[in-house]
């Protein structure tokens, strides 16, 4: 009966993994990436733009480059310690997070600019 | 297992599995899925639930190793982290050892999936952002294959050792 618990443990397992695919919002155009440092908001950009910009965010740990192109957004460089950020890669759909721990840079993308 | 005898293997555990830390963090990155890790230490930790008669002391390695990992390099934020998803991985693992009918490397599956979890749990906390569970489905999916490898090479390295057998005697 080993095997057969195994397997609905993990079936359990794999369940409770994709359970927050559900509350993914819906893709409907018109992406919002939402920058926070530490809590608190520091840029939104609308993706639809067309208008592609690198700039530097600055946090009291550190500074990320940020770079917005074609409808998406990606950190190219940061001086965090383990550079997830930065292999994250790009983020275009609502629900998309790139996140930087160390400095408690966040960025999601979200369907409308608020809040 | 007299307190000297202890010591000895505390000391010697917490030692291993501070190498594997440390020898991981020389690895390059063998995913592309940011965060995972193969997670060697918690070979050390599986070995140790099966070796070591007490789950206390288990706990006591653990939070040893994290400690003393944390302060060899990446401070607190990095302690954190580490203890949420070592104390709910090990919390998991023990309460599925306490059930009958759990192989090794399935105990260690639900171990590295609830490392992740409780990782993640400390991330979505300190950044006060739920949007980080969207990362669940891809760290939760690596922790259930890495947990199981890391169960696979446990379970052979005990029966080489026979460790189960000699520790049930000296209890």
């Amino acid at each position: 009966m080993s095997a057969k618990k195994g397997i609905l443990l993990l079936a359990g397992l794999l369940l409770a993994s994709f359970l927050p695919l559900l509350f993914r919002p819906a893709d409907r155009g018109g992406a919002w990436a939402v920058i926070r440092v530490d809590g608190i908001v520091e840029r939104k950009i609308p993706l639809g733009s067309g208008r592609d910009e690198t700039f530097v965010v600055e946090t009291p740990q550190g500074r990320n480059t940020v770079q917005v192109q074609g409808g998406a957004i990606a950190v190219t460089d940061s001086d965090c310690p383990d550079h997830i950020c930065m292999r994250s890669g790009t983020a275009k759909h609502p629900g998309d997070v790139i996140a930087c721990l160390p400095h408690k840079l966040l960025i999601e993308i979200r369907d409308a600019p608020a809040p | 297992m007299s307190p000297v005898y202890r010591l000895a293997c505390l000391s010697l555990l917490v030692t291993l599995s501070l190498s594997m830390f440390l020898l991981e963090g020389m690895l390059p990155v063998p995913f592309f899925v940011p965060g995972a890790k193969l997670g060697l230490a918690n070979l050390v930790t599986v070995i140790a639930l099966y070796s070591l008669p007490y789950a206390k002391d288990v706990f006591c390695m653990l939070v040893l190793r994290i400690g003393i990992a944390s302060a060899l390099g990446g401070g607190p934020t990095v302690f954190l982290y580490s203890l949420g998803g070592g104390l709910l991985s090990l919390g998991a693992m023990v309460w599925l050892k306490n059930r009958e009918g759990f192989s090794i490397p399935c105990i260690s599956m639900a171990g590295g999936f609830f490392h992740n979890f409780g990782q993640l749990l400390v991330a979505v906390l300190v950044m006060e952002s739920p949007a980080l569970w969207f990362y669940l489905p891809v760290l939760g999916g690596c922790g259930i294959a890495t947990g199981w490898l890391i169960g696979m090479v446990s379970a052979t390295v005990l029966r080489k050792l026979s460790y189960t057998k000699r520790y049930t005697r000296d209890r």
